[in-house]
């Protein structure tokens, strides 16, 4: 079952965290080199057709507009065709999501795709608060990412009686699930007491509930199914893909505890890879804060409406769970350097679906893995992907 | 004979207060000024008064800020109302406590003048609260005396006695400032009461009451002590329209009619700038229900930046401003003419999303509703205060609208379901430009009433 048209062969990237001895180029070309000494079966240069290159902050916020041009260039391949994609937080998921129409319609059929991004070129309060000064002057007025996303939480905690704790448990996972993984940007122990003590952000956001400033690449590659056999005899296929835009402004919005974008671009997954939540054997979210992913879980069909606060309680998100969520840690612990965030999900899909994650594996059962992310300005975006073996 | 009179009036205070020397002195919220403490009193003078901001055809206002604000805020103030693009806008300069006295005169003057059912609406803000003025503002609704058996509150000036008196005499409110020269002021203020009083005793009408609107507490201490003994004097505590700067007068008219004390002579003694007017208000009983007197019950101490606010995502000049005046200023939305959806900001929706039309008709928002979901910000940009609250509304009439509340709001005093209404504030200045918009308020008065879109 699923599309299965596109294969995924190669996978790498970079250690995320506060990359301060490397610049864009730099980091590009590591995550590249990742995903081409990862592939199995060995992969000549020559072969890439075309490549997209993921980044957000570089046109938002800086001087440099980054274009196709800085990856070919980066990455030693000018010439290549490359096209710069910017969709929000799902900027990566979404060049992914072009690279495989590519490969699909035919006219490419070894494609690239590469996500990087350095948030800390700039002082952490720069370019948290840069974002409060975008959109619409009034209604976007101190818009600052907290704003665009604790409403549906403060609803959520409202309307269903999700707690505070709740929220903190799923920093308490997935910084435990970062401590398993070599690239994530946190390390260490926390605890529900030490996330509630943390510094308030902004309601119902404390420090320690939000993921950090990141710098960090990450890279695939993709080609068509029929070829996937010639670099690897253990490629992960793309099983279903989902987009969808959201209505803009808060005020219009349908759902008040959840997103329908995330719901919508899930459903066009699930159906396309004519699967269930209940086939999956792990989930990548967007845990921008922690009260995102708790809602994530609804609109993403891993439990009913309202329960999301006790099935992180029960575990059921948890590495040895039900359905392991953010077992790379997450954006929370991992890190969100917000082009590479999307494509880093997958990398670890594919690790994890190929059954190459080491201490952080998770148990494969169908061979299906999801990747979510949502966000945009007003938070209007979401891409959804399923990968699966077969 | 066709007579001006005065049909309605209301009054809007500021919900801040800092110590005075004898009492708490109102003073604005720091994102308020005298736009929108003119556009509160004028839309509550417009639902007293019950015939919708399209019938009015002249606006004259006098607005004082504590700033050197430029921009054309009689024309923001006009829009905010919802008043048209062709009412004829008269702005005066605030220069002193006479002003709002000079609006309200020039109010009536176009009134009479014109030949048709000519409307007015008057506004006078004093925005400079502080040691010595309170923050308010007044607005009267001038209109034409139709029917001799309902009348209008007559208006009449009676007397007025000029003396050149220099406000330097008065001294200066700025620290090390001045001392004022208290003496020659007070023997000033003598020998015009005795000139007033002179003059009164020459006409015949009774007084039931006596209003002062002085500039100042310290000026109508000098009135009031000035005609004690004579004819004209009355037990009259300190009103709130006695120390409230330019709006006084207004204030004082709204104050003496919604007293609710039935038909009543009431005599008001407005000064400023050397020159005390005194003015003979016949009030009929009846019309206390178009005057709105409003007060805010908790006073707090305004909190917020000094100097220049936030920058906004686009610059204070940007045509952006003007293209989005009407839904920004007074919330007007675009209602599908096919099935009825309801868009904002409707610039930014030319095409409805349920049915694909393009028709759409003006429909303007609700400004009362509840708390749907809340926040307290405490991680904002350069500019912003340290931390503010902001508001997912739901509105009376099915409608969501997002947006802050004034900086002195706390986050631990907003819950969900909570009544809040939608007030203009500024969101900004910035070289002297300032941005307006909606904001959450508390509702802590329910005689605000909605707004009604009359056509034009």
């Amino acid at each position: 079952m699923g599309w299965n048209r596109v294969a995924v062969v190669g996978a790498g990237m970079t250690p995320f965290g506060e990359l301060f001895d490397s610049g864009l180029e730099q980091i590009s070309a590591e995550a590249f080199i990742g995903a081409v000494e990862s592939v199995d079966k060995g992969f000549d240069v020559n072969q890439i057709d075309a490549a997209y290159f993921a980044n957000v902050v570089g046109s938002l916020q800086g001087n440099e507009i980054p274009s196709g041009a800085t990856l070919t260039n980066a990455i030693g391949l000018p010439g290549l065709p490359a096209t710069r994609i910017e969709n929000g937080c799902p900027t990566g998921s979404d060049a992914f999501r072009q690279a495989c129409l590519a490969v699909a319609s035919g006219v490419s059929e070894v494609v690239l795709v590469v996500g990087a991004e350095k948030l800390r070129e700039r002082s952490t309060k720069g370019s948290l608060l840069e974002s409060g000064r975008m959109g619409h002057p009034i209604l976007s007025y101190g818009g600052t990412a907290t704003n665009l996303f604790a409403p549906q939480v403060i609803r959520h905690m409202y309307e269903f009686g999700t707690t505070q704790e709740q929220l903190a448990m799923v920093a308490v996972k997935n910084w435990s699930n970062a401590n398993l993984n070599p690239k994530a940007q946190r390390e260490g122990t926390i605890s529900v007491e030490d996330v509630l003590r943390s510094p308030m952000v902004c309601d119902p956001f404390h420090v320690l509930d939000a993921c950090p400033q990141s710098d960090g690449a990450a890279a695939v590659i993709v080609c068509s199914a029929e070829r996937a056999h010639e670099f690897t005899d253990k490629p992960v296929y793309v099983a279903g893909l989902g987009l969808a835009t959201d209505r803009l402004y808060i005020h219009e919005k349908q759902s008040a505890t959840g997103w329908d974008c995330s719901r919508l671009a899930a459903e066009r997954a699930y159906t396309m890879a004519g699967i269930k939540p209940d086939n999956l054997d792990l989930a990548e979210v967007h845990d921008c804060f922690t009260g995102v992913e708790l809602l994530n879980y609804e609109d993403l069909g891993f439990c009913e409406i309202g329960a999301s606060g006790k099935a992180i309680e029960a575990g059921e998100t948890a590495i040895g769970g039900r359905l392991p969520v953010n077992p790379s840690g997450g954006l929370i612990a991992k890190g969100h350097p917000i082009g590479a965030t999307g494509v880093a999900q997958l990398v670890e899909l594919y690790t994890q679906l190929r059954e190459e994650a080491e201490s952080r594996q998770v148990r494969i059962r169908d061979g299906f893995g999801l990747q979510h992310n949502v966000g945009g300005y007003s938070v209007g975006i979401s891409v959804v992907t399923i990968l699966g073996r077969e | 004979m066709r007579q001006a009179g005065i049909a309605a009036g209301a009054v809007y205070f500021p919900a801040c207060a800092i110590a005075g020397r004898k009492a708490l002195r109102r003073v604005c919220s720091a994102d308020e000024d005298a736009v929108t403490l003119a556009v509160e009193a004028g839309d509550r003078a417009l639902s007293a008064w019950g015939r919708g901001a399209g019938s009015i055809d002249v606006l004259v206002v006098t607005l004082r800020h504590a700033s050197a604000a430029k921009g054309p805020h009689a024309q923001i103030v006009r829009e905010a109302l919802g008043l048209g693009e062709d009412v004829r806008v008269v702005a005066l300069d605030a220069a002193d406590a006479l002003s709002g006295l000079t609006a309200l005169e020039s109010a009536m003057d176009a009134v009479a003048v014109d030949r048709g059912d000519t409307v007015a609406l008057v506004i006078a803000a004093e925005a400079a609260g502080g040691a010595t003025i309170q923050a308010a503002a007044g607005a009267l609704i001038i209109t034409i005396d139709e029917d001799d058996s309902a009348p209008l509150v007559a208006f009449r000036a009676v007397s007025r006695v000029s003396g050149l008196t220099h406000e330097r005499w008065a001294g200066s409110e700025a620290p090390g400032g001045r001392e004022p020269d208290f003496r020659f002021i007070e023997h000033r203020y003598h020998k015009l009461s005795e000139t007033l009083v002179d003059q009164h005793s020459r006409t015949s009408t009774q007084f039931d009451e006596l209003y002062f609107a002085g500039g100042s507490v310290r000026e109508h201490a000098y009135l009031h002590r000035a005609v004690r003994g004579t004819e004209l004097a009355a037990d009259r505590p300190v009103s709130p329209a006695s120390d409230a700067g330019v709006a006084g007068p207004l204030v004082a008219v709204v104050e003496a009619v919604s007293r609710n004390a039935g038909d009543r002579h009431v005599a008001l003694v407005a000064s400023g700038s050397g020159q005390v007017v005194q003015v003979d208000l016949a009030i009929p009983g009846y019309i206390c229900a178009h005057f709105a007197w409003t007060n805010h019950g908790e006073l707090r101490a305004p909190v917020g930046p000094s100097g220049e606010g936030p920058e906004l995502s686009l610059p204070l000049e940007s045509p952006f401003y003007a293209r989005d005046w009407a839904p920004m200023l007074r919330l007007e939305a675009a209602k599908c003419e096919s099935c009825g959806y309801v868009a904002f900001p409707p610039s930014q929706r030319p095409i409805c999303p349920e049915c694909h039309s393009r028709q759409w008709q003006p429909h303007l928002l609700s400004r009362r509703g509840t708390v749907f979901s809340h926040l307290e910000n405490r991680f904002l940009p350069a500019g912003f205060p340290a931390s503010l609250v902001f508001v997912l509304g739901e509105l009376s009439d099915g409608f969501r609208y997002w947006a802050p509340m004034p900086p002195e709001v706390r986050g631990a005093e907003i819950s969900i379901g909570d009544p809040l209404r939608l007030a203009l504030r500024r969101f900004t200045e910035r070289d002297g430009l300032a941005v307006y918009g909606m904001k959450f308020v508390i509702a802590a008065d329910a005689s605000a009433d909605e707004p009604v879109l009359v056509a034009k």
